[in-house]
């Protein structure tokens, strides 16, 4: 029995530690290529979506806005598009971010760290020149900004965490 | 939490003002008191969304409801029209929500008798992320060794019948498979995880029933769909397999018996013609002596001849010797000749067993044999036996009836053979029985000893042994007694090429019958004399025989004796106690009819 137990332990370590890496997912962002760990970053979100959407009250300011999407940008602005992107996220929103609650910081650390390692990826893109920003991408960001701007800095983060799985869905179809 | 509190507790009175400056249709909600629909809801399906929702508590039937949904990001509630005054606990916003990039927002409320409830608001929802998807469409079809299994994802909801389809697979770019295929017979599972939409199961057994389930598998956004229906098919049957009974037992099988059969049969033909020891019948021996140069024909088996010898006399011709031999004591003249010869191959016995006088036409006696001296009166049977180590004896018998030969005017059965018919038949009609008359005729080619027993039951017994040597077929006379004129070899008639030891014995003659003998007359004058009373035939003469053939005769001549035990004196026994006189009168009066026969009682 201990034996058995002992056998479902170290399978369900295995299938944790094996989980991430099999999830994996490349993202080609015209010539850069990166690897993102999209179902992690899902999993964390699904743990304070309900929390920041139900408190999102400007149900009329969408930040990422279908037009702005990924996936409708060019395949060579997607790069500098994206790294503006989780700059934004991991400066503005996440710095301003004052949670009570212990476990939402958690996921929302977690996620900030995925932001993190793949920010760091596209900016080695960046450094050999496969990210390049051209004024579209920096219009993009601008109206991003702007939308953002207009609400108090508390809401507009707490949007902001709402729609990171319209961050995700555009990461997704950006393949 | 990071909405600021603050904020919130700003924006109540500041709604609450803005609904008391603007007096609208909504006023009476204002004074609604009904408790709120609860668990407001979208369920979707492949992207079509429905929002349900549960009664309020305390109301039953009759209430009624209002659906609004709002799109993310515009900001403004949107009534649903089919959805007002429902009484329904559901709503299909599906046409609202048909943009799966945007996300969206319902509320619900319920009116009951004038009073209504507040909004109940669902979460945002997300369709992407919120819907459930069903397992593929899955077709699958059989090969002898591979199942091949079609998938089609799930279509996004139309609006339309004539919208057009939307796979799954253009929404969710990370669409995959999980192909569970069980095998049914093993009770194995494998699970396939696939992109496209067609899979290929190779190397599977063949005649085995598996079961394909289907499921759909999205990674980003996870989504999992049931697995879908078993599909159970059959690989077929190996044709191959079947072409291999088929062949086999069909055709290689039949085959190989047939030729094991066949080449059994073969062989057995051919052990029996080859192999097997196979003898070849004792009589049809061929054995080569250096005498002859030449393969001669040696029967193996014992060869009985039997001779039964007429002889016709002439009355005119022979009155005179037929009286002198009338008033002598009938008598049976056997001869009996043994004749045994180391050097040669075959031991030959001729018996005559029963002597009568010869006539001409019976050429088959031997030439050389000459009955000289032999009593007159004799019966002669000469019974040629022709053995070869006792094996088994083949008798000849010929019957030749004079009445076809020549006008027999007397005619008397002498003798009989052991195996002959009875005297009776024999006396009726007089035959000439030969035993082994081919062997006898052939007999030039023999280098025979010949055993001849010449069983005589007259007086006078004569055992004579000639030895023929080679070319020189002088009679020897062993035991020549003074009447031993009996034995007249013609050894001019003999062939060279025999080799008879002759042997002749004469055991206690008591009569002198030689004297009587007809020397070297015409066959055809031949007397006989017959004794009524004892039913004998009283031969005066022996025949002489004079035979163009070269046979090789022995003569012998034995008279009765009580020590020669030959057949014949048997013979004369049964003769007499079978045939009493009285019986023979027909007989005789037969062949005085039919033979002309006469008969001249004795004094």
């Amino acid at each position: 029995m201990k034996g058995t137990c002992f056998f479902c332990l170290l399978s369900t370590v295995l299938l944790i530690c094996l989980k991430p890496t099999t999830s994996l997912r490349r993202l080609h962002l015209g010539q850069c290529v990166i690897s993102v760990n999209i179902h992690e970053i899902r999993h964390s979100f699904r743990a304070i979506k309900d929390m920041t959407q139900s408190k999102d009250e400007h149900t009329d300011i969408r930040l990422l806005h279908q037009s702005y999407s990924l996936q409708d940008t060019e395949p060579m602005d997607r790069c500098c598009f994206l790294r503006h992107l989780l700059r934004f996220y991991l400066t503005t929103v996440f710095s301003h971010c004052k949670v009570s609650s212990s476990p939402i910081i958690r996921k929302v650390s977690r996620i900030a760290n995925t932001f993190l390692s793949i920010k760091k990826d596209l900016r080695l893109c960046h450094q050999v020149s496969m990210c390049h920003c051209r004024e579209d991408v920096k219009h993009k960001y601008g109206l991003i900004m702007s939308q953002y701007e207009k609400m108090d800095v508390h809401s507009a983060g707490l949007k902001a965490l709402g729609e990171l799985d319209i961050l995700l869905d555009w990461m997704d179809k950006a393949d | 939490m990071c909405v600021p509190r603050s904020w919130r507790r700003a924006g109540a009175p500041w709604l609450l003002m803005l609904q008391l400056l603007l007096p609208s249709p909504g006023a009476p909600e204002l004074y609604c008191s009904l408790p709120s629909p609860r668990n407001v809801h979208f369920e979707s399906k492949n992207l079509k969304n429905l929002l349900h929702w549960s009664p309020p508590e305390g109301l039953g039937e009759g209430v009624l409801y209002n659906v609004k949904y709002l799109i993310y990001g515009i900001g403004k509630w949107i009534k649903k029209s089919e959805c007002k005054n429902i009484s329904r606990t559901w709503c299909d916003l599906s046409s609202e929500t048909h943009n799966h990039e945007d996300q969206y927002y319902a509320k619900v409320k319920v009116f009951s008798g004038g009073n209504c409830s507040n909004w109940t608001e669902t979460a945002r929802f997300n369709p992407l992320t919120d819907t459930k998807i069903d397992p593929p469409m899955v077709t699958v079809s059989s090969t002898e060794r591979s199942i091949s299994i079609v998938l089609t994802a799930p279509e996004k909801w139309k609006r339309t019948l004539e919208e057009r389809s939307v796979s799954l697979h253009q929404v969710y770019s990370g669409l995959q498979y999980n192909v569970s295929v069980f095998n049914k017979k093993t009770k194995k599972r494998w699970v396939f995880s696939i992109k496209n939409n067609t899979l290929v199961v190779p190397r599977l057994e063949s005649n085995i029933v598996y079961c394909v389930s289907v499921q759909t598998y999205v990674t980003t956004p996870l989504l999992l769909s049931e697995f879908s229906e078993e599909h159970c098919i059959a690989t077929l049957k190996d044709p191959t397999v079947e072409q291999t009974v088929t062949i086999v037992f069909g055709y290689i099988l039949p085959i190989i018996l047939t030729a094991f059969i066949v080449s059994m049969a073969g062989y057995c033909v051919h052990r029996y013609i080859h192999v097997s020891k196979q003898k070849h019948p004792p009589n049809l021996v061929l054995q080569y002596t250096n005498k002859f140069d030449e393969t001669v024909f040696m029967p193996s088996e014992k060869i009985v001849v039997n001779f039964i010898t007429l002889n016709i006399v002439d009355e005119y011709k022979t009155s005179q010797e037929t009286t002198n031999l009338i008033h002598r004591t009938s008598h049976n003249c056997s001869s009996i000749h043994d004749e045994s010869s180391v050097d040669e191959p075959l031991t030959r016995a001729l018996e005559v067993n029963c002597l009568a006088d010869t006539s001409e036409d019976v050429k088959i006696l031997p030439d050389s044999v000459r009955y000289r001296n032999c009593s007159p009166r004799c019966q002669h049977g000469f019974r040629y036996a022709l053995g070869q180590k006792n094996e088994g004896a083949v008798e000849y018998a010929l019957d030749v009836r004079p009445a076809e030969l020549f006008p027999v005017q007397k005619v008397q059965e002498c003798g009989s053979t052991e195996k002959s018919s009875e005297p009776r038949e024999l006396l009726d009609e007089p035959q000439i029985t030969l035993r082994d008359l081919a062997d006898s005729k052939i007999g030039q080619s023999y280098c025979p000893q010949l055993d001849v027993q010449v069983t005589d039951v007259c007086l006078v017994q004569e055992l004579k042994e000639l030895n023929w040597m080679e070319k020189a077929a002088t009679p020897e006379v062993l035991l020549g007694e003074p009447q031993s004129d009996l034995v007249n070899v013609d050894t001019e008639k003999i062939e060279q090429s025999y080799h008879p030891q002759l042997r002749t014995i004469t055991q206690s003659p008591q009569e002198q019958t030689g004297t009587m003998g007809v020397e070297e007359e015409d066959e055809q004058t031949i007397l006989v004399d017959w004794d009524p009373h004892t039913g004998k035939l009283f031969i005066p003469t022996l025949s002489s025989f004079e035979h163009d053939t070269h046979e090789e005769v022995l003569e012998h001549e034995a008279c009765d004796q009580p020590a020669d035990e030959g057949l014949l004196s048997k013979l004369y026994e049964r003769q007499v106690s079978v045939e009493p006189s009285e019986d023979q009168e027909p007989y005789l009066l037969q062949f005085k009819e039919q033979w002309g026969l006469h008969v001249k009682m004795e004094d």
